[in-house]
């Protein structure tokens, strides 16, 4: 088979039919599933927000949650770990003389949580005095409601013996190739579940389910001194056990394999401008990085100085600055089925909903909360508030961020047969940006070079640098959208102290021209 | 906080409560205050308690763990009932190895009962010095201060038996100008809250960020450069990181070669060594490892030479070696003067404040790519001559040790974060550091 045809019939594999697509409802309504919360824990809650109003609090919420989570690691032929966990507690976030107090116990139960409610109340009024920018909370309505993200099959019903023999299927299938060293599968699960009260009246629970499988196999060459990996091409996804149940996990264990042992005798790339074809295997992560975390309001105001870093799009480029070339438009959203960030309402109780950050090449808009809208001249929030814990204060976190498809009829093959020279990027690999998001470095799992329309062989050691707006203004072609596959992040970090939020990011595949690409095997 | 005979009951009724061949219990208390700011005024704070307790059970060779974070009767059973479940459908391990009996752990003082009861005020006035100042100066200010007391205990059905409990403190700031060319940042790590230095690190945090205004162009390239201890702390937490055996014995590290592992070898300059040891009172941590094999002190790099790798139990068997637990602290042994006296001894180089966003780039070589941050300034003739841009680095933390030519004392450093408070290195001078590109980045 030509490199070209398997390329194409890569791209039509199952491998990368399962990241998703871009039918998602438009609006969280299939997941509502009543409008009582739980009483038990609506009553406990009520206890936290009475307490913190008669206790001085012009505004107080009480998140009350519990967390499941599955962590199963296999190396080879055994298992390595089996960890479960359980985790339920209470936080109370109350406003004084508009500042933030926050405190947070594992008891829930109703004298503690008085207790914590007025700890709350008493650590925002000593930081009162301090106060130089009394919050502001932009107004939401009233909202009860349970909400659920649909599954079809819960990952803490299906048997361990039933996800170790998928885990311990996929290291066999990857040893059994000659030259295949090692293989390592993982399979992470998390069911958070939540009830929100306010002082405002929104009263509303939910469930939210999250799971990340993967793998990752390595070929040592003794001789040489050398190794390479190759992980999976699955992703994390806003889904119960049925993404481990769809993927095709021995046609991506297979390919991992070949491509391992290919990569020991791929040419070691040639430093030097290029274009790239980033498959969105791969351009998701540079999504994320370059539109994503610059687009956080909190960042641009300067709340993240300190850690997560600052924005290079000001307020002032609002609306007036060229982020992209004219063909790039970026959506947010929280509200597409089976994305991480999917809910109905943030941490806030505010309704979540869908925006631009960017049209048409143009910086629109941010990611903001209800403490933020104020801030931007904005009536409302879009809802960004999130806390990975209850022992953790919600703040802005990342919606999903997705890259509309092209309007124009282009296939990944179409695509790639219209490119002279280019190098053409699968997989999520090293990755690493500046503290305003300016200039990033990014590798792969895979690297093809692309000669007159064909794929022509596999480089290795790889990595593109560039500054944001140079690289989304040398956009020029962006795959349709029956090429639209949506990754995501597990983990993504940010604040202090440190929390992490899943997020998903949808693209078709997409074309830059003239990279900086640098090589980054090297002697020390 | 639990007491050592609480944590002892909370053991006994664990292991009272299981029908499995073998159980181990984990078990951890903790009491979190924090206080945020930016914008020069407080954005988000809070106290927080919590307790998990982590329960292995074991049959056989097969073993589960459940984790809850409540300690009362029934949460305990669940966690044991569903540790055993796991541990019943988990299939046997070809490496498993037997839980450790009664172990000599090494008493460690890290704990300080100011920081354990009065952290949420030193923090609060703390902090209204540093934004204070940094306001007065005419600056913009955004920190993190935050403390942690913990009890840490270990237990299982076969003696083991552990309590630790320390606290921690650190402060970070950030100081930007207002028209958002200059930013500098400090830092500050004790077990006791009322050790920190806000004032004094909120002083270098305005001056770094003042005298890192308007920078002036350099290209990239590599250039000889002092690298400050927060820097260091990064670089060699990486190479540590990397310092494992069986990882070196498999070939897939940068310590393994074609016919063994580095141990022994002679990587670095005579002055490198880097250690650690739990009990160290620069910077005190749990005297034992998460599997319960207890710390002590090991000499990583010993004047320049390979001189451990981190074992397991299971791997020790394996290759015929002794276990060695992994790095508990970083304790890098610095030179005699100051930070200031290392500038003064420098023609010309960068002074780099800080490193960024640092991924591995190729973990054959351990090449990593990064961004410097908050405060870079071109050394000439002994003198800070002026601030110039941030760059993105590809390097490696064996070639900067490898490539040392004069480091300072050492001194305790908190990351970003205010996480990783168990760093104690110097500033290095390196010969070369390889800044790849430049980033316009303030």
């Amino acid at each position: 088979m030509r490199r070209r045809d398997f390329l194409q019939a890569t791209a039509a594999s199952s491998i990368f039919a399962l990241g998703g697509c871009s039918t998602a409802l438009r609006r969280p309504s299939w997941g509502i599933i009543g409008n009582e919360p739980d009483f038990t824990l609506a009553d406990l809650a009520a206890v936290a927000i009475d307490e913190a109003r008669s206790a001085g609090a012009s505004y107080a919420d009480c998140r009350i949650a519990d967390y499941r989570r599955q962590r199963i690691f296999a190396r080879e032929e055994r298992v390595s770990s089996i960890n479960d966990s359980e985790d339920r507690g209470f936080g109370v976030r109350v406003l004084v003389d508009g500042t933030w107090g926050f405190a947070a116990s594992p008891t829930v139960e109703r004298d503690e949580i008085a207790r914590v409610a007025r700890r709350a109340v008493s650590i925002a009024r000593a930081n009162a005095r301090l106060q130089r920018e009394p919050v502001e909370l932009a107004p939401v309505d009233a909202v009860v409601g349970v909400w659920s993200t649909p599954i079809r099959s819960d990952p803490f019903e299906v048997s361990l013996a039933e996800k170790v023999e998928t885990m311990i299927g996929i290291n066999t299938a990857a040893l059994a190739h000659e030259g295949i060293s090692f293989c390592s599968s993982s399979m992470d699960f998390v069911r958070e579940h939540k009830l929100l009260a306010t002082t405002e009246g929104t009263c509303v629970e939910q469930t939210l389910h999250r799971c990340n499988p993967s793998f990752q196999v390595t070929s040592v060459d003794r001789e040489r001194g050398s190794f390479e990996t190759r992980n999976s091409f699955a992703s994390p996804q806003g889904t119960g056990y049925e993404y481990v149940e769809d993927y095709p996990w021995l046609d991506d264990v297979e390919r991992a394999a070949e491509d391992v042992l290919e990569k020991h005798r791929a040419p070691s790339v040639e430093p030097g401008q290029y274009d790239l074809i980033l498959h969105p295997s791969h351009l998701w992560l540079t999504i994320h990085e370059s539109i994503g975390h610059p687009t956080e309001y909190d960042r641009a105001l300067g709340m993240e100085a300190n850690y997560a870093g600052t924005s290079f799009l000001t307020p002032d480029k609002l609306g007036s600055f060229r982020l992209a070339s004219d063909i790039v438009s970026f959506g947010a959203e929280k509200t597409h089925k089976g994305a991480l960030a999917t809910c109905a309402w943030d941490d806030d109780g505010v309704p979540t909903t869908e925006w631009d950050l960017v049209r048409d090449g143009m910086f629109v808009d941010y990611q903001i909360t209800r403490d933020q809208a104020p801030l931007l001249g904005r009536p409302a929030s879009y809802g960004c508030s999130y806390a990975q814990s209850w022992r953790d204060v919600p703040f802005q976190r990342m919606p999903n961020i997705n890259l509309e498809p092209g309007k124009q009829r282009l296939s990944f093959a179409d695509l790639v047969s219209d490119t002279e020279e280019a190098i053409l990027i699968f997989g999520r690999g090293s990755y690493s940006i500046d503290h305003q998001r300016y200039n990033f470095q990014f590798g792969g799992q895979t690297y093809y070079r692309v000669q007159n329309g064909r794929v022509v062989g596999m480089l290795k050691d790889v990595a593109y640098q560039a500054r944001t707006p140079d690289f989304w203004n040398a956009c020029d072609r962006i795959c349709d959208e029956t090429e639209y596959w949506v990754g995501g992040s597990f983990y993504d970090g940010k604040g202090e102290p440190g929390q992490s939020n899943g997020v998903s990011h949808g693209c078709s595949p997409a074309r830059f021209r003239k990279i900086n690409v640098l090589n980054t095997g090297r002697e020390v | 906080m639990l007491t050592r005979a609480e944590c002892r009951a909370v053991v006994d009724r664990i292991v009272e409560l299981s029908s499995a061949d073998e159980v181990r219990v984990s078990l951890r208390d903790e009491r979190t205050t924090h206080l945020r700011f930016a914008r020069n005024t407080p954005s988000t704070s809070g106290n927080v308690r919590s307790h998990t307790v982590s329960v292995t059970s074991v049959v056989g060779t097969r073993s589960g763990t459940a984790s809850v974070n409540q300690l009362d009767d029934g949460s305990l059973r669940r966690a044991v009932r569903r540790s055993e479940e796991i541990a019943g459908l988990a299939p046997p391990d070809p490496e498993f190895v037997e839980g450790l009996g009664p172990q000599d752990y090494q008493r460690v003082e890290a704990w300080s009962n100011t920081t354990a009861r009065n952290a949420p005020e030193h923090i609060a006035a703390g902090s209204e010095l540093a934004i204070r100042d940094a306001r007065e100066a005419g600056l913009v200010a955004a920190g993190f201060s935050r403390s942690d007391a913990r009890v840490e205990c270990l237990g299982s059905s076969t003696g083991l038996f552990g309590y630790h409990r320390s606290t921690t403190a650190a402060f970070t700031e950030t100081v930007r100008t207002t028209d958002g060319t200059g930013s500098g940042w400090a830092n500050d790590a004790s077990n006791d809250v009322s050790e920190l230095d806000y004032v004094g690190r909120s002083g270098i945090a305005i001056d770094k960020g003042r005298r890192s205004a308007k920078p002036r162009e350099l290209p990239p390239g590599e250039y000889p450069a002092i690298l400050e201890p927060a820097c260091v702390a990064s670089m060699v937490g990486l190479l540590l990181g990397a310092m494992d055996r069986r990882g070196a014995d498999e070939g897939r590290s940068y310590f393994g070669t074609s016919d063994g592992t580095r141990l022994g070898e002679e990587l670095f300059p005579r002055t490198v060594t880097i250690a650690s040891d739990p009990a160290s009172s620069l910077a005190p941590v749990r005297p034992w490892a998460s599997d319960g094999l207890p710390r002590r002190r090991v000499g990583w790099i010993v004047d320049g030479t390979v001189g451990a790798l981190a074992t397991s139990r299971y791997w020790a068997r394996t290759a015929g070696v002794e276990p060695v637990a992994g790095s508990s602290n970083v304790l890098m042994k610095g030179g005699a003067g100051s930070l200031e006296s290392l500038v003064r001894s420098t023609e010309r180089g960068l002074l780099v404040t800080s490193l960024w966003y640092i991924r591995s780039v190729d973990p054959r070589s351990l090449s990593y790519t990064g961004l410097t941050r908050d405060g870079v300034f071109w050394i000439e003739n002994g003198e800070i001559a002026y601030p110039v841009n941030n760059f993105r680095w590809n390097d490696s933390p064996v070639r900067v040790l490898k490539n040392v030519e004069a480091m300072s004392r050492a001194v305790r450093v908190a990351g970003r974060g205010s996480r990783g408070t168990s760093s104690v290195v110097p500033a290095l001078r390196v010969s070369g550091f390889e800044f790849s590109s430049v980033s316009e980045a303030v």
